[in-house]
C-alpha cells in the first residue's frame, strides 16, 4: 500500500492549484476542436521543466486526464469529437444534444469518465510495480528490443498504413542521432552550430506536435462554423441518479478501456469505440443506438478514461508508452531524471506515488469542473481557429526558448514543425516520430554495449538473437507489424467490397 | 470524376514514396560517406532499414490496385500553400524579431497579425480592429504577468521586452 503514504505530498495548495489549473486548461483544450491531448501535453511540458519533478507530473497528469474528457464536450455540442479518443461518444452524444439534452449529455459524459478514470488508476497502482520488478532482469539486449517494441507498436497500430509507420519511427531515430555518439563522443550530423548539442527532446515534442497543428488550424480558418445546441437545464443529481443505474455500461466500458491501455500503442480511440460497439451488441435496445442513447456516451467515455492509468503501467515499467499521449509523457519524465523500471518505485518512490496519487483527485477536479464547465461550454466551441493558431504560436515557441535559453532550439522546433506538417500530408504521423527521437539513445546506447559484451563473449547474434526476454520481444515486435499488415489489408478490403 | 480522383491518389502516393526513397538516400549517403564506421554504426542501420523501406513503399505504390485507387481519396489538396504561406512567414518574421525587439512585444505584433490576416477582413471597421488589438495585448499581458512576473522565466528583451 505504498500509494497511501505519499497521499499527503498532493494536498499541499501548490499542487492543488497546479491539479485546479492542469485540468480546467486540460478540459479546455480538450474541447477545441482540432487541438488533440497529445499537442496540449507536449505543449506543457517545457513549462514543468522549471518546476520540481513531482509538481511538472502531477501538472502533466492533469492535463493528460482532462484533456481526454474535455474532447468529448466538441464531439456532443458540434459533433467533432475534440480527440479521436471522442468519436464514439459523438455518436450517441450529438443525437442527444440535437433534442435539447445537451447538459444532460454533458453530466454522463464527465460522470462516467470519472468512473472509468478511477478504475484505470486502481489498476494502474496494483499493476505497475510487480511489472516493474520484470524489468530487473533486463540486460542491455532486452532493452534495445523493448525500444524496438516500442517504436514499431506505436508505428504500426495508430497509422494507416504499417510501412510509413515503421518509417516514421525509423525517421524519429534517425533525429536521435544528431549530436554526440553515447560512447565515443564524437559528434555526428552536425551541419550548422545550431545543431552541435543534438536536438532536444522537448524541441522535438514542440516541433512535431504543435506546429503542424497551427498550421492545418490556419487551413481550417474562414470555413463556417457548425451550429452549438442550446444547453438545456438539467440538474447534475438528476444525472447522476440515472448514471449510477447505468451499472452494465459502466462496467463493460471501464473494464474494456483498462484492458485496451495496458495494450502498448492501442490508445483511447479504439477503447471507446470497443465499448461502444459491445455495448450496443449486448443492449436489449440496439436499434436506440446513434438515435441518442445514453448509455453509448456512459461506455464510451468510461472506457476512455479507463484507458487513461493503464497506458502509464507498460510506460512507467518498461517505457512503452500505452498510447501516443502517454509516449509525450515519456518525454516529460526523462527531463526530469526519471527513467522508467523498477528505479521509479524506490529511488524515486515520493516523485512517482505523489504523481500516480494525484491522478486520482485530478479525477475528482475533472468531474467537479466538468460539470460547471457543462452549463457554460458553448463559448469555447465559438473560439476561431485563427486565435487558436497564434495563441499555439507564441506558447510553443516561448515554451522551446524556456528550456535552455537558446535560439537555435527554435529554429530547430521550427524546421521540424513545417517539415512534420509536410510529411502528415503524404500519411507520416508525428507519434512515431517522437517515440523515434525519445527511445533512440536507449536504443543506440542499449544497442552499442550489446555490441561490445557479445563481442567480448560467443558473439553478436547469439547474444542479442538468444534468451527468452529477448526472444519474446523480437515475436511481439513481429507479431505486431504481422497484426497490423492483416488489419490493413482486411481494412482494404472492406473498402473495396464497400 | 472518380478516375480523376484516383489518378490523384496514385500520383500523391508515387509521389510520397519518391521523397521518401530520397529522404532515405540522403540519409544513407550522409551516414556511409566520408564517415566513421564506428561513430556512425548505428545512424547507418537506420539509414539501410529506411532505404529497404522507402523502396517498398516505391513498389507497392506502383502495384496499388485500380478498384482500391477508385475508393481512395487524396489528402494533398490544391491551394493549400498559398493558404498556409502568411502563417509561415509571420512565424518566420517572429523568430527573427524575437531576438530584435524582444519576446513580448514581438509576440503582441504576431499575434495581432494572426488575427488581422486570418480573420475576417474588418480593416475599415475602427471597432474591430480596436476589438483584436486589446485581445493581442490581454493575451501578452497575461503571458508577461503568469511566466515573466509570476514563474521568473527569462526570454529575450532585445530592444523594448
Amino acid at each position: 500500500m505504498d500509494f497511501l503514504n505519499y497521499f499527503g505530498n498532493v494536498f499541499t495548495p501548490y499542487h492543488l492549484m497546479l491539479l485546479f489549473g492542469g485540468t480546467t486548461a486540460g478540459l479546455i483544450l480538450g474541447a477545441l476542436p482540432g487541438l488533440s491531448p497529445t499537442m496540449a501535453v507536449a505543449l506543457v511540458i517545457p513549462f514543468t521543466f522549471h518546476m520540481e519533478p513531482a509538481s511538472g507530473l502531477i501538472l502533466l497528469g492533469a492535463m493528460y486526464t482532462a484533456t481526454v474528457a474535455g474532447g468529448a464536450i466538441s464531439a456532443i455540442l458540434v459533433n467533432v469529437p475534440g480527440a479521436p479518443a471522442n468519436i464514439a461518444t459523438a455518436l450517441d452524444g450529438h443525437q442527444m444534444a440535437r433534442k435539447g439534452r445537451a447538459s444532460e449529455a454533458l453530466h454522463y459524459c464527465f460522470l462516467s469518465s470519472f468512473v472509468g478514470g478511477i478504475f484505470g488508476i486502481i489498476i494502474l497502482i496494483f499493476f505497475t510495480p510487480p511489472l516493474a520488478k520484470l524489468a530487473l532482469k533486463f540486460g542491455p539486449t532486452e532493452l534495445f528490443w523493448i525500444a524496438i517494441l516500442g517504436i514499431t507498436v506505436i508505428g504500426t497500430i495508430g497509422n494507416k498504413s504499417v510501412i510509413k509507420g515503421l518509417m516514421a519511427g525509423l525517421f524519429g531515430l534517425a533525429i536521435s542521432t544528431i549530436g554526440d555518439n553515447p560512447m565515443l563522443g564524437e559528434q555526428r550530423f552536425v551541419y550548422s552550430e545550431h545543431m552541435e548539442s543534438g536536438i532536444h527532446i522537448v524541441v522535438a515534442l514542440i516541433g512535431l506536435f504543435a506546429l503542424p497543428q497551427i498550421l492545418t488550424l490556419l487551413e481550417e480558418s474562414g470555413k463556417s462554423k457548425v451550429g452549438i445546441y442550446a444547453l438545456s437545464e438539467t440538474k447534475w443529481i438528476t444525472s447522476l441518479k440515472y448514471n449510477v443505474t447505468r451499472i452494465k455500461a459502466l462496467t463493460l466500458g471501464s473494464t474494456i478501456g483498462a484492458i485496451v491501455g495496458i495494450i502498448p500503442g492501442a490508445g483511447g480511440q479504439i477503447a471507446g469505440l470497443v465499448a461502444y460497439d459491445q455495448i450496443k451488441k449486448t443492449s436489449h435496445s440496439p436499434e436506440n443506438f446513434g438515435q441518442g442513447e445514453p448509455d453509448g456516451i456512459i461506455a464510451a467515455e468510461s472506457a476512455n478514461n479507463a484507458m487513461v492509468g493503464p497506458s502509464l503501467v507498460p510506460l512507467l515499467t518498461l517505457s512503452i508508452p500505452g498510447s501516443p499521449t502517454a509516449a509525450v509523457l515519456l518525454g516529460g519524465l526523462l527531463i526530469h531524471g526519471l527513467f522508467p523500471g523498477p528505479d521509479l518505485f524506490t529511488v524515486h518512490a515520493e516523485v512517482i506515488w505523489t504523481f500516480i496519487d494525484s491522478l486520482i483527485v485530478a479525477q475528482v477536479f475533472m468531474v467537479v469542473i466538468g460539470l460547471f464547465l457543462s452549463r457554460h461550454s458553448g463559448w469555447i466551441m465559438k473560439v476561431p481557429p485563427h486565435y487558436m493558431a497564434a495563441s499555439i504560436l507564441v506558447l510553443a515557441v516561448f515554451g522551446t526558448y524556456s528550456i535552455q535559453s537558446s535560439y537555435s532550439d527554435v529554429l530547430l522546433m521550427g524546421v521540424l514543425g513545417i517539415t512534420m506538417y509536410f510529411a502528415s500530408k503524404l500519411g507520416f504521423g508525428p507519434a512515431p516520430v517522437v517515440l523515434g527521437v525519445i527511445l533512440g539513445p536507449l536504443a543506440e546506447d542499449n544497442f552499442l554495449q550489446g555490441k561490445l559484451i557479445g563481442e567480448a563473449g560467443d558473439g553478436i547474434f547469439d547474444y542479442f538473437f538468444t534468451g527468452t526476454i529477448n526472444l519474446t520481444l523480437i515475436l511481439a515486435t513481429l507479431g505486431s507489424i504481422a497484426y497490423s499488415v492483416y488489419a490493413s489489408h482486411k481494412m482494404n478490403k472492406r473498402v473495396m467490397l464497400k | 470524376m472518380i478516375k480523376s480522383s484516383a489518378i490523384n491518389f496514385k500520383n500523391s502516393e508515387l509521389t510520397t514514396a519518391f521523397y521518401s526513397f530520397l529522404v532515405a538516400g540522403l540519409f544513407c549517403f550522409l551516414s556511409f560517406y566520408d564517415t566513421d564506421a564506428d561513430i556512425y554504426l548505428f545512424p547507418r542501420i537506420i539509414a539501410v532499414t529506411l532505404l529497404v523501406f522507402s523502396v517498398i513503399l516505391l513498389i507497392s505504390s506502383f502495384q496499388l490496385s485500380r478498384s482500391y485507387l477508385k475508393n481512395s481519396n487524396s489528402n494533398v489538396k490544391n491551394g493549400l500553400f498559398l493558404k498556409i504561406l502568411p502563417g509561415l512567414l509571420i512565424g518566420f518574421i517572429y523568430m527573427t524579431l524575437m531576438d530584435v525587439v524582444g519576446f513580448y512585444t514581438s509576440a503582441f505584433f504576431i499575434f495581432l497579425a494572426f488575427l488581422l490576416l486570418y480573420g475576417k477582413r474588418e480593416m475599415t471597421d475602427p471597432k474591430a480592429f480596436i476589438k483584436k488589438v486589446a485581445i493581442s495585448i490581454g493575451f501578452v499581458f497575461v503571458l508577461y504577468l503568469l511566466f515573466w512576473q509570476g514563474l521568473h522565466v527569462r526570454t529575450p528583451i532585445g530592444l523594448l521586452l
